[in-house]
């Protein structure tokens, strides 16, 4: 075998110098990079210096990874310092506490009436009553997307109820579905006109959400003192061809009734991480706001073409963040102090300026507790959760 | 291969190692293993390798990685596994001088695990922090206009609190 002496030697000899972290070699930043958490401190290390920057603009993978699933949800809430211009706020909510962030979004559109109507795939949907336009705001981009007037032949009641997107605007197409007290409004994006529903025969919707495929909404159909029966509807729409504006809108019941023991007060439709739908309930906890509502989830699941609840106290280790304005769901065992297949709420509380707190409801033993340190304003009923992207 | 047939029988067989400031050094041969750069050079020189030269690697870092490299030089049963993490932890709690000359030799010689651990603590330094205070901690110059970072904590305001 050859035995010869190999020279061993390297191209380029570097002293050993004082440290300089703004050179680091690109692929040790990229794995310091993959050890972040959170996308806010991702984009924090963004603005430390020319390199840092341009490596953390371009791992594309680990943002879009860090914007999915590694944060907790954040706050939207109105506030009102300034009457004439009523702005968005970001509170920045950790088990305990609640936080103000420096982050201030406007409220879209010249008319200072506007009223925030729901989130939507991360996107904010505004109503102007005064144009009878739909804006769709993303806050953390700054794109605004404007919608056709809401005209119809029906006399339209101006209070939009819910408002649902089919998928992320910034895809280019999406459907929307907009209910109002008495009927439905759906729009294809690029259409110049809405189409109407006939007058609902049903209660208003009180959720409403786009799950495989189509909208799905829920229906309160009736009650009496002790019970509410409600009924899970999905809203298709047969659009015509020959004539766009005369699409019209199905219902159709796809679930069994739910009979519910007390009365519910709110629906919400919660997508987990794993992309199971769940429906929760709140429950009136009693006559006097000190008893706090409880809360029931139920895991929808197709079954020959009916859908079907089943009530769960397991989440799979979810936690589910509930608003009327949008719900979030996080893997709570990514954050301390979160509970797994609990719930947070917000509760109204009486006697206080400030008077939103953060309810936390377990599901497994039904204790509910409210957190007492950082307080909300009452607009933050008019807000929503949402998990914030990065802006390039 | 030359390496396979020369006697490499003795388990506590020591190889030197020199430093980029002239400093020599006898390792074990299974501790300077874990580096896969050395390990690459040995099979290459064979037993011919008098010396192996590390021009990249100075004598202070080099006898912080060698300690390292020490310590993970046997696998690790379950019971001292925690024992372990508690070395590595404290291993790892150094300035940031030092932190990022054994981040570059890690990096250099090769060494994944070590690396891991490094990047990782890194990582958990920046955490929470603020631009400004990374900087301090790393001892890193802002290179931006004042343009340049308004714009850019214009465009992510929220994370910014």
């Amino acid at each position: 075998m050859e035995k010869r002496k190999k020279k061993v030697c390297f191209s380029s000899v570097l002293p050993s110098s004082p440290s300089n972290w703004e050179r680091l070699p690109h692929d040790l930043l990229y794995s310091i990079l993959d050890k972040l958490d959170t996308l806010s401190d991702y984009i924090r290390l963004s603005a430390v210096c020319k390199l840092w920057n341009s490596m953390a603009l371009n791992h594309k993978e680990k943002r879009i990874q860090l914007s999915n699933n590694h944060q907790l949800p954040l706050l939207f809430a109105r506030t009102m310092e300034d009457a004439y211009k009523p702005e968005l706020r970001l509170y920045n909510f950790r088990p305990g506490s609640a936080k103000v962030c420096n982050f201030k979004l406007l409220v879209p559109g010249k008319n200072k009436r506007s009223k925030f109507c729901g989130s939507s795939h991360g996107w904010l949907v505004f109503f102007v009553p005064k144009k009878s336009e739909l804006l769709v705001s993303n806050p953390f981009s700054g794109s605004i997307i404007r919608l056709p007037p809401l005209i119809s032949t029906t006399k339209v009641r101006r209070d939009i109820i819910k408002v649902a997107l089919s998928r992320n605007p910034s895809s280019g197409s999406f459907e929307v579905l907009a209910a109002f007290g008495g009927l439905v409004a759906y729009l294809n994006f690029g259409d110049q006109f809405w189409s109407f529903s006939q007058a609902l025969q049903y209660h208003p919707l009180s959720a409403l959400t786009f799950y495989k495929g189509s909208f799905i909404g829920v229906s309160p159909k009736g009650s009496t003192l002790e019970a509410e029966i409600a009924s899970i509807v999905s809203l298709n729409v047969i659009q015509s061809y020959n004539n766009k504006t005369s699409s019209y809108i199905e219902f159709k019941e796809i679930a069994a009734d739910i009979e519910f023991i007390g009365r519910p007060k709110d629906y919400y439709f919660v997508e987990t991480t794993n992309g199971d739908l769940l429906l929760v309930c709140k429950l009136h906890g009693g006559t006097t706001y000190k008893i706090p509502p409880t809360y029931k989830v139920f895991k929808i699941m197709d079954s020959n073409e009916k859908l079907e609840l089943t009530p769960v106290v397991n989440l799979d280790g979810h936690s589910l963040f509930l608003h009327n304005g949008g719900c979030i769901s996080v893997i709570a065992s990514n954050y301390p102090g979160c509970w797994p297949n609990a719930v947070y709420n917000l509760l109204q509380v009486q006697g206080s300026s400030y008077c939103a707190r953060i309810q936390q409801f377990k599901l497994e033993c039904g204790s509910s507790e409210i957190q007492q340190d950082g307080w909300l304003p009452s607009g933050a009923f008019e807000g929503c959760w949402i998990l914030p992207s990065m802006r390039l | 291969m030359a390496s396979s047939t020369s006697g490499s029988s003795s388990s506590s067989k020591v190889v030197k190692i020199r430093s980029s400031d002239n400093e020599n050094f006898e390792v074990e041969e299974a501790a300077a293993a874990r580096s896969e750069t050395i390990k690459k050079l040995l099979e290459d020189v064979g037993d011919d390798a008098d010396v192996i030269p590390l021009p990249n690697v100075d004598a202070k870092t080099l006898v912080k990685v060698m300690e390292w490299c020490k310590k993970h030089m046997d696998d690790v049963d379950e019971l001292n596994k925690e024992e372990m993490k508690t070395w590595d932890a404290e291993f790892v709690d150094m300035d940031q001088s030092c932190l990022y000359n054994v981040l570059l030799a890690a990096n250099f010689l090769n060494i994944k695990e070590l690396l891991d651990q490094l990047t990782q603590k890194v990582a958990d330094m920046i955490k929470g922090k603020s631009p400004e205070e990374i900087r301090a901690t790393f001892n890193i110059k802002n290179d931006f206009t004042p343009e340049e970072e308004a714009e850019i904590r214009k465009q992510n305001a929220w994370a910014f609190e």
